[in-house]
């Protein structure tokens, strides 16, 4: 079956996503933009444009530039709707022969749903390239307060862009949907979506559960004539102003200068969403009498904020009102989301936070949400989510108990299973021929803390100086959950392992338990560990230097052997006070003292320098794989 | 910790039961082994499925990571436009900028070039287009200027902000005003 394309088509823009290997994608158009302008034209030389391409010619072609046109969709002339937007609007909106609307376009009179169906179709296609395959099928989202004949109308227009559409969806609904907020019981959802031209709230209802749910709109409301754009307009405003009691010039006057200005604005409103204060900088926006002028000025999010403050409270005030005719009280309700892309505003998230006394849902792009629901909406019609197939992860990470009690992670938590993976590790001792393999599972730094999965041994390692045998550990997960640990000598060829049925051990309340006490402890766990992984490098290196120095023999003067042994010492009595301080002191001193070895051989015996300065760069090496811990 | 497969293991079908024929187990059998080609089958379809939608994604992923650093470098270009701008703007009123110091005007002329020949370099090229037809892939138009005769009905009579291209692709569309031939 082919995808199945979500479709978000809004008011001024329009934006898709479409459901690929289970995880929904936002798709860019052919211009490389992630949404499309919902506006369609009939340029002058008689081609039909759509999107940005009809946006550019808007100024200039105003009577043959259809924009707004989901105001229009499904409405009979004489709604009132239809009658204001008439008188709004620079093209021609007149009665068509069924009584609904017609706009004029060139020559021509098309109804909105044709109009609608141009987008889509633009839509369609650009998917289909960015893909590479036809799309026949979508999901497409409307106004939770459109009526049935708005949606049939969107439905149509659809169709008529050569689209089964599978489903019209309220745009709250996709929105939950996006959030995954569909697969909890008994919620009461606020989608609060402040975008572009538009403002809609909607109170939400999910009844039932376990996949027998039904998402329902209980109450919904906005404004259809304001946005983000109105707050653009009141900065405009404002800066013009200022600008004019500091020079005396008009710049909105001017065509080029209002350009700028309204670039500038949008530019400034998105920074003061993460900053406090921004500069408006236009250089040479004007020229009076004495030469050219420029502008530059401070804008304070506290100045933007007051500029939007009666929009926001607007918003807030419908809001108010829509939960109250929801039968609902602000208290019942249980998440918040936000979408478009005005709600990026600090003073939105406060605001709404401040009515709900909860944190609202912002992680998912607000432009692009609702197109994501869609997209999931889909995804679950195409049906790629087979229950065989389903895949797990594994809810903690698995590891073993490596030298000085530290958990080292093999397999980290979140990990799709199934799946298998392996580390080299070595021994931590000299002639060390066996090594205990210690399974844990958790989030904690040190293994004591975490729980033990079980052990077993590998015996039969050939003796060798410590941190040459390689012993290569494979966790191996199946798509049970069934966790094998294989341990092998690569040497030898020996191998042992153990077989963990883990389904019995750890429910999900001791799961979150675990994952709580990782986040509580984490300071304090990689001190433990930081602590144990500083004695491990000075042990290390101690024994490397003691190596050397047999390794030498009498090729080391006696001076450097006394330095390099004196330095060992105060490096095990450091290790065996444990005081962290001066271990990594002793452990400095002693790489020192051991670099002396080096030069000091090949001022005695030049040819078997290169052997030993070899051997030098090992000097505090951290191992990279862990030493299991001697037995 | 783990969901487990809640399959049950069918049982071993044996003939040992009186009353079960050898033709009964061998239908019996028949039909399990149809069921398990089935199963097999999509399995084997779904694990293909699966390392193929892999393979792609690996693809996807590198285009889309080459996409990425276009896409960044595009907007790094973007940023600078208006910097570019400014110089033009400040060279525009010609009798104001000739009354500069000569020295001053040629230094200030010199970064421009330099700014220009940096883009250039990195294959981002400015264009007028003026005279030429207008063309919304390529410009955005904000006037219309009435014009006398019917020829000049859409062609661009002035740029008030020159586009650029990048390796072909326009990174920004020039802002023109374009002639409007109204009939009679």
């Amino acid at each position: 079956m082919g995808k199945i394309l979500g479709i978000d088509l809004g008011t001024t823009n329009s934006a898709m996503a479409i459901v690929s290997g289970g995880e929904p994608k936002i798709i860019e158009n052919t211009e490389g933009v992630r949404t499309t302008p919902s506006i369609v034209a009939i340029g002058k030389s008689g081609d039909t444009l759509v999107g940005l391409l009809a946006k550019r010619q808007a100024v200039t072609n105003p009577k043959n530039t259809i924009y707004g046109i989901k105001r229009l969709i499904g409405h009979n002339f004489e709604d009132p709707i239809a009658q204001n937007e008439k008188g709004i609007v620079s093209y021609l909106i007149e009665k068509s022969e069924s009584g609904g609307v017609k706009v004029k376009m060139g020559e021509k009179f098309y109804r909105p749903e044709e109009v609608s169906a141009k987008i889509l179709q633009k839509l369609k296609k650009d998917a289909e390239e960015k893909l590479g395959e036809k799309i026949d099928e979508a999901v497409i989202t409307v106004p939770a307060y459109f009526s049935d004949s708005q949606r049939q109308a969107t439905k149509d227009a659809g169709e008529i862009a050569g689209l089964k559409v599978r489903r019209i969806i309220n745009e709250p609904t996709a929105a939950a949907l996006a959030y995954g907020l569909d697969k909890k019981k008994e919620e009461k959802i606020v989608v609060y979506d402040f975008g572009g031209g538009t403002f809609d709230v909607s109170v939400l209802d999910i009844a039932g559960g376990d996949g027998d749910q039904s998402i329902e709109v209980k109450a919904t409301d906005g404004d259809s004539h304001m946005g983000g754009e109105d707050i653009d307009q009141q900065i405009i405003k404002w800066i013009g102003g200022e600008y004019k009691k500091e020079s005396g010039i008009d710049i909105l006057k001017d065509e080029l200068a209002l350009q700028r200005l309204k670039e500038a604005a949008e530019k400034a409103k998105h920074e003061l969403s993460s900053t406090t204060e921004t500069e408006i900088n236009i250089p040479f926006v004007t020229s009076g009498a004495d030469g050219p002028k420029h502008l530059l000025m401070k804008f304070s999010r506290a100045k933007l904020e007051s500029l939007a403050s009666s929009y926001v409270e607007k918003s807030i005030e419908i809001t108010k009102r829509t939960v109250q005719a929801s039968g609902y009280t602000l208290a019942q309700i249980d998440e918040i989301i936000l979408v478009g892309g005005q709600t990026r505003m600090p003073l939105i998230t406060q605001k709404v936070k401040e009515l709900f006394g909860k944190e609202p849902n912002k992680s998912i792009n607000p432009d692009e949400v609702v197109a994501v629901g869609a997209a999931i909406q889909g995804g679950i019609f195409q049906g790629d989510v087979k229950d065989v197939l389903l895949l797990d992860v594994t809810p903690l990470s698995l590891g073993i108990e490596t030298l000085g009690g530290v958990a080292t992670k093999v397999i980290e938590r979140n990990t799709t299973i199934p799946v298998s993976k392996s580390q080299v590790f070595s021994t931590a001792g000299d002639n060390q021929t066996s090594v205990e393999i210690h399974v844990v599972q958790g989030e904690r730094g040190m293994a004591a803390d975490n729980k033990s999965l079980g052990r077993f041994i590998l015996e039969g390692i050939p003796p060798a100086p410590r941190g040459m045998p390689q012993v290569e550990v494979t966790f191996d997960i199946d798509a049970n959950g069934i966790v094998n640990v294989k341990a092998k000598d690569k040497t030898s060829g020996k191998e042992q392992s153990i077989r963990i049925e883990a389904r019995s051990s750890l429910s999900k309340e001791e799961i979150e338990k675990m994952k709580k006490d990782a986040e509580a402890h984490a300071d304090e766990d990689a001190k433990k560990r930081e602590a144990v992984e500083t004695k491990n490098i000075a042990e290390t290196l101690a024994y490397t230097a003691e190596k050397a120095l047999k390794d030498a023999g009498d090729k080391v003067p006696a001076d450097v052997k006394g330095n390099v042994e004196g330095a060992i010492k105060d490096a095990r009595d450091a290790i065996a006070k444990g005081d962290m301080e001066s271990i990594k002191k002793s452990t400095e001193k002693l790489s020192e003292a051991m670099q002396k070895i080096g030069p000091a051989m090949g001022a005695q015996g030049g040819e078997q320098s290169g052997r030993q300065e070899k051997k030098e760069d090992h000097k505090g090496d951290t191992p990279k794989d862990a030493d299991f811990k001697s037995e | 910790m783990f969901k487990k497969d809640d399959k049950r293991e069918e049982e071993d079908i044996t003939l040992d039961e009186e009353e079960a024929s050898p033709k009964d187990a061998i239908q019996r059998l028949r039909g399990r082994l149809l069921r398990s080609e089935e199963e097999k089958k999509e399995y084997l379809d779904g694990w293909q499925r699966a390392r193929a939608e892999m393979q792609n994604f690996k693809k996807d992923l590198e285009k889309d990571s080459m996409r990425a650093r276009q896409a960044l470098k595009e907007g790094l270009f973007s940023d600078m436009l208006p910097v570019a701008d400014n110089f033009e703007l400040a060279f525009r009123n010609k009798e104001a900028w000739e009354k500069v110091d000569v020295n001053w005007r040629n230094g200030v002329e010199y970064i421009y070039k330099e700014l220009l020949s940096v883009l250039a370099s990195h294959g981002v090229t400015p264009f007028d287009d003026t005279g030429r037809e207008f063309d919304p892939a390529r410009h955005h138009s904000v006037e219309n200027i009435s014009v006398e005769e019917k020829k000049d009905n859409g062609k661009i009579l002035e740029v008030v902000q020159k586009g650029y291209e990048h390796n072909g692709k326009i990174l920004r569309p020039a802002q023109v005003k374009v002639g409007e031939y109204i009939k009679g």
